[in-house]
């Protein structure tokens, strides 16, 4: 009994994980591809180095997910050691 | 979680597939650097001497973006160019091929003790991007910590009163911001490869339908894509990390 109720944890562990991580990075990439956009709208001659710098952006911003993601993978198929 | 042969898994585990990979990977980025100055020519540069000459402008133009004077630049050049196209190729190997044998044995001399092997199946892991490593990533980042601060400390006043300059809470930035550039690099490699054996691993829709496939397919060019921006990203952190330290010159340049 205990042990299963400690895997259901971890289980729950890994999703509020992948969860949370994947709401905040959504917001996170929409707010910069938004700005990408307007800027390209308004200065259009500016594209390049508007789209390297929103690339850059999404890098930071996705990099979190993708973090927590990988310990979600080390919390399930590791049971918890790191 | 994959196993990995390692060297005193009891008192200081070395894993060595990680070694070996960071060897092979230095001795790839030896032999293309070999090749683009073999065939150097002046007058009319073509094939890899291009492709070299436009990877170290780039990464000239980047360093000059977020560093404070041309010095830091210059200091910082060869790193960076390195460290960009080692990290590029580093992150490119788990994606182009990994390696895995099946052990019917285990060897508790390298770590891999029976409870170990029975948790992947008797499958241990021989080649894999280094990368994809926690120790390696936060190894790198640790390097281009200590790089920041010995060439912060050639302006030793600078360098003591840029801790407290705007506030006391920039303390808490040395230790969170290596932290964070190890961290990024591993999630992101390790996050893609771990996916990507999880997927290969499911099981087939009624025995014979691959429905991972279109799955993997997209997420090995979004990981390929990753890869390539991750070692973009780490190159411009350790230009930004090492360009806050560099104090000769205007301080608000």
């Amino acid at each position: 009994m205990s042990t299963l109720y400690i895997k259901a944890m971890f289980d729950i562990a890994a999703a509020l994980l992948l969860g949370m991580g994947a709401l905040g990075s959504g917001v996170g990439d929409g707010l910069v591809m938004s700005k990408y956009v307007e800027g390209i709208s308004r200065q259009p001659e500016a594209r390049g180095q508007i789209f390297a710098g929103s690339i850059l952006g999404i890098a930071f911003v996705e990099a979190f997910p993708v973090i927590a993601m990988a310990f979600g993978i080390i919390i399930l198929f590791g049971s918890g050691q790191l | 979680m994959p196993n990995f042969p390692v060297l005193f898994p009891q008192s200081f585990p070395v894993n060595l597939v990680v070694i070996g990979t960071i060897i092979f990977t230095g001795l790839v980025v030896l032999a293309v650097m070999r090749i683009a100055v073999s065939r150097m020519d002046m007058r009319n540069p073509r094939g890899v001497q291009n492709f070299v000459e436009w990877a170290i402008d780039f990464t000239r133009g980047t360093a000059r973006d977020v560093m404070p004077t041309e010095t830091a630049v210059r200091f910082v050049l060869p790193l960076a160019f390195f460290t960009m196209f080692f990290l590029f190729i580093a992150n490119w190997l788990g994606l182009i091929v990994t390696i895995a044998v099946k052990l019917h044995h285990p060897i508790p001399v390298l770590g891999l003790t029976a409870a170990k092997l029975a948790t992947t199946k008797g499958a241990v892991m021989f080649f894999d991007s280094p990368t994809a490593n926690m120790s390696c990533a936060l190894g790198l980042a640790v390097m281009v910590w200590l790089i920041a601060h010995a060439r912060g400390l050639r302006h030793p006043k600078a360098w003591f009163r840029h801790f407290f300059s705007p506030s006391p809470l920039g303390l808490l930035e040395e230790i969170t911001n290596p932290l964070t550039h190890g961290m990024r690099l591993f999630g992101n490699i390790f996050a893609g490869e771990a996916l990507l054996t999880v997927m290969l691993n499911a099981p087939f829709a009624m025995g014979w339908i691959p429905w991972t496939a279109p799955l993997i397919l997209v997420w090995l060019i979004y990981a390929g894509f990753v890869a390539t921006v991750q070692a973009y990203v780490f190159t411009v952190l350790l230009c930004l990390y090492i360009g806050n330290k560099s104090f000769e010159g205007n301080a608000h340049a």
